[in-house]
């Protein structure tokens, strides 16, 4: 990466991410979208969780905000709506958007409110130390499931779509040039845009379930990702272990939540003059 | 305590909050008393008996009835609740078309028929709580031209009419 | 010129809130605090301000942290249920030194316990609730009136220490109407948060020295403000585990600015006639109007009685209690709870003095004459 992109974007390097580590490479797509669009950059703020991908926002030279686990979704709704001029971009993961925040973030897409949310999906709790979580395969072996994950995983693309969300996507750290697309087209869409990076967690999940290393998790990928045109002509049985990626819903129609506010103070200011 | 308390009871429909905020108007706004105002709520003022509650004072309330001086009770079912905690001098006015069973131990009891006196003299039985309001300036001896002052305030101006007769015919009752 | 009016408790929170520059609620319907929300909802979208309807109270009190750092002044209102929800985030409001204003209307407990009816259970509550350290503040207001004033002054206070403030009133307060008198917002004292004048460069969102509060810029204004809910420095970013005067700065910094300002401001209290006081009755909220009835009728007695209430309950009052208490040879505490008000007093009381508890939590508010007999009681103890 050059070192003016470096400098502009980021602070308080290095991170304190494991060695092969997602997180660095969607954090990376992340300003990497940034600086090709033509944003304010005063106006942009970063809100996240807690875990591992939340960490991201220490790094960044924007405004921030680091709130709790899960609630990261409800900080921003609050930003958004008290100032509609911002771009709220809320940094989230798998267990902190999906398990203790999962209400917030099926409220948000039902609300369609203008904030875009990226999921740095590991699979897995990295901060505690490597637990399952609401993604994880089944049958993977993690701190508590070391015989095996039994719990179904989420599909977080299909829930936030059926919850509502304007644009949902899925991206992959395997393409990292297409993850920045991606992310670049949801910052730029209006509503809610959902983007679940497929990523990965060596250090835990990986070495727990004898995925040998980064290289080699990374290298894994390529069998796995289909894209959604692919996927179109597998069958139900090509695609079982498969992950499908690419924009799922981008949606211009549903009236942003903000818009729809700005209605209601309408209503309200013609019941009192007339 | 020297404090003045009156209880308006009835079914839900009645206007029985109603005659609450029109008297708590009268003493708090015009007669320069302190006042608290209860009213029933939550689950308890869904259906079935309710009632709001006026405690009027020359200085800060107690917020709570501890016996009335005075009592509404528009419906048999609010008669039956709310008369536990009367005492000997509690002035009762019943609406005595809908509360037909009255305890003959009453020292001062008033029975008007409030329901039909509405309907018969403005044709809206909704009336009712308004002409019990004429009726309770007149026991009271409150003032008769300031709680019409009250009315014009308080009521939308597309029902004031029709409740300022029923207000008076109330009021008039007593004096046949 | 102001104007007499007649309103409830809930309604005077909601309209002195929007008095007090109040732009932004979120809040989820809870008996008995709905009706503020339910005003709020009617009331903010005329002044272009913004009601939201959150999922839950943990959204509810999020959202507005997010939006006070957007600039707003903002405000939610819940109960015993949704209080406990909150806070979580309440401690990271505290942590950021993010003025917002809480409401909680106290409903008999625990648990979902009796939604409709009053008590005074949450008074620990408002100060122990979050985890970790930090100074509370709450205000505890006994009449419509008062519910009025004391709402103006949670928000002033909130802006301008940077914190939470918590009005904290019971189901009677919330639902019964009394006539106050409301002044016109020109002759209403209104704080707001200092803003920074500083090169933007060279801001930090935090000032640890003792008892400063650092300006508070807003988000969307250039000045990068960094806030975590982690133990940070002045920039707002992480302290390292191994910088344990960095730990310990910013929690002495959270006591700090309210400790020190105490006596200009935060302190408030009612006294009733304690000056010669043999018999001390320590109450808040609706039970000390009561109390005072009580003091009243123990004084035609010959009972020489007093009354002290804390109108700011957080920070207790701790000095000036001792120094009115030094006199008295009983205390009498009266609560709707099953005994929070005693634990605070009885730090500052004396070991020859005797303390008489009347505590009620049946669901009914304490009358005057239960409080009365207590005094009695407390009377004929001998030093």
């Amino acid at each position: 990466m050059n070192n003016d992109i470096y400098s502009k974007y980021l602070v308080k390097l290095p991170t304190m991410w494991c060695p092969g580590c997602g997180n660095g490479i969607v954090l990376q797509a992340i300003i990497r979208s940034i600086d090709e669009m033509d944003l304010d950059l005063d106006k942009v703020v970063f809100v996240s969780g807690i875990g591992c991908s939340s960490r991201a926002v220490n790094y960044l030279n924007f405004d921030c905000m680091h709130t709790n686990h899960g609630r990261a979704i409800a900080f921003a709704t609050g930003i958004k709506m008290a100032n509609p001029e911002l771009k709220v971009i809320v940094l989230t993961g798998d267990g902190d958007c999906a398990s203790i925040g999962g209400n917030h973030l099926i409220h948000a897409c039902r609300r369609n409110i203008d904030l875009t949310i990226i999921c740095m999906n590991n699979s897995n709790y990295g901060m505690t130390g490597g637990q399952y979580s609401p993604t994880t395969p089944i049958g993977s072996i993690t701190k508590t499931s070391i015989y095996g994950s039994y719990e179904p995983p989420f599909d977080l693309c299909d829930l936030t779509k059926s919850a509502g969300a304007s644009f949902v996507a899925r991206a992959a750290t395997y393409y990292p040039v297409q993850m920045k697309n991606i992310i670049k087209n949801a910052i730029n869409h209006k509503g809610l845009s959902f983007v679940d990076c497929a990523s990965d967690c060596p250090s835990l999940y990986g070495r727990l379930n004898r995925l040998s290393d980064a290289a080699n998790m990374m290298s894994l990928w390529k069998d796995r990702l289909v894209t959604i045109k692919q996927a179109e002509t597998m069958s139900s049985e090509q695609l079982q272990g498969k992950v499908i990626w690419g924009e799922f819903v981008n949606n211009n129609d549903r009236e942003e939540y903000c818009d729809i506010y700005a209605r209601n103070i309408s209503k309200a200011k013609e019941s009192i003059n007339g | 305590m020297a404090s003045f308390q009156l209880r308006f009871s009835g079914t839900g429909g009645q206007g029985m909050m109603l005659i609450g905020d029109l008297m708590a108007h009268y003493y708090g706004l015009k007669k320069d008393k302190q006042i608290v105002l209860l009213k029933s709520y939550g689950p308890e003022a869904r259906g079935g008996a309710c009632r709001s509650e006026l405690i009027v004072d020359d200085h800060q309330c107690y917020p709570a009835i501890t016996s009335p001086d005075f009592l509404l009770c528009m419906s048999k079912q609010s008669y039956d609740l709310y008369t536990k905690d009367i005492n000997e001098s509690t002035i009762i006015l019943i609406d005595e078309e809908l509360v037909s069973e009255v305890d003959d131990k009453h020292n001062s009891i008033y029975k008007i028929p409030l329901t039909n006196i509405a309907k018969e003299k403005t044709g809206k039985t909704i009336c009712a709580n308004i002409v019990a309001l004429g009726a309770i300036t007149k026991i009271l001896n409150l003032d008769h031209d300031v709680m019409l002052e009250v009315l014009k305030e308080k009521l939308p101006s597309k029902i004031l009419d029709i409740n300022l007769f029923a207000f008076e015919e109330g009021f008039k009752y007593l004096e046949n | 010129m102001g104007s007499y009016q007649i309103m409830t408790g809930n309604e005077a929170c909601a309209r002195a809130a929007i008095a007090a520059g109040m732009s932004f609620f979120a809040g989820y319907p809870i008996t008995p605090a709905t009706e503020i929300a339910e005003l709020c909802s009617e009331l903010l979208p005329q002044n272009n301000g913004v009601y939201m309807q959150m999922e839950d109270e943990i959204a509810s009190i999020g959202a507005i942290i997010g939006a006070s750092a957007a600039g707003k002044k903002v405000m939610t209102a819940t109960s015993g249920p949704g209080f406990s929800l909150m806070q979580e985030n309440l401690g990271w409001a505290h942590i950021n030194e993010i003025p917002c204003v809480i409401v909680d209307v106290m409903r008999k407990g625990p648990s979902g316990g009796s939604a409709t009816l009053p008590a005074q259970a949450d008074i620990m509550q408002t100060k122990w609730g979050s985890h970790g350290d930090y100074r509370s503040l709450v205000v505890v207001p006994n009449s419509v009136e008062e519910i009025y004033t004391e709402t103006i002054r949670a928000f002033n206070l909130a802006e301008k220490y940077r914190q939470p403030v918590i009005l904290l009133y019971d189901a009677v307060l919330a639902h019964m109407s009394e006539k106050i008198y409301v002044r016109d917002l020109d002759e209403i004292e209104i704080i707001n948060r200092s803003k920074p004048s500083c090169d933007k460069k060279d801001y930090n969102p935090f000032n640890y020295e003792s008892s400063k509060v650092a300006p508070l810029a807003s988000f969307g204004e250039g000045y990068k403000i960094h806030f975590s809910g982690l133990t940070h420095d002045e920039t707002g970013f992480p302290v390292s585990n191994q910088n344990t005067t960095g730990l310990e700065v910013l929690i002495h910094h959270l006591f700090d600015k309210i400790d020190d300002n105490y006596d200009k401001d935060i302190k408030k209290y009612e006294t009733f006639m304690v000056d010669d006081a043999d018999v001390l009755v320590v109450s808040i909220g609706i039970t000390s109007r009561s109390a005072k009835a009580a003091v009243a009728a123990a004084r035609k007695q010959g009972i020489k009685a007093g009354l002290f209430r804390p109108i700011t309950m957080w920070p207790f009052p701790h000095d000036d209690f001792s120094r009115i208490n030094l006199k008295s040879k009983a205390i009498v505490t009266a609560e709707m709870n099953n005994g929070q008000l005693n634990q605070v007093v009885i730090e500052d009381i004396d070991r020859n003095q005797k303390l008489v508890m009347k505590n009620l939590y049946d669901g009914n508010q304490i009358r005057d004459i239960d409080i009365l007999n207590s005094i009695i009681e407390a009377n004929k103890y001998e030093q």
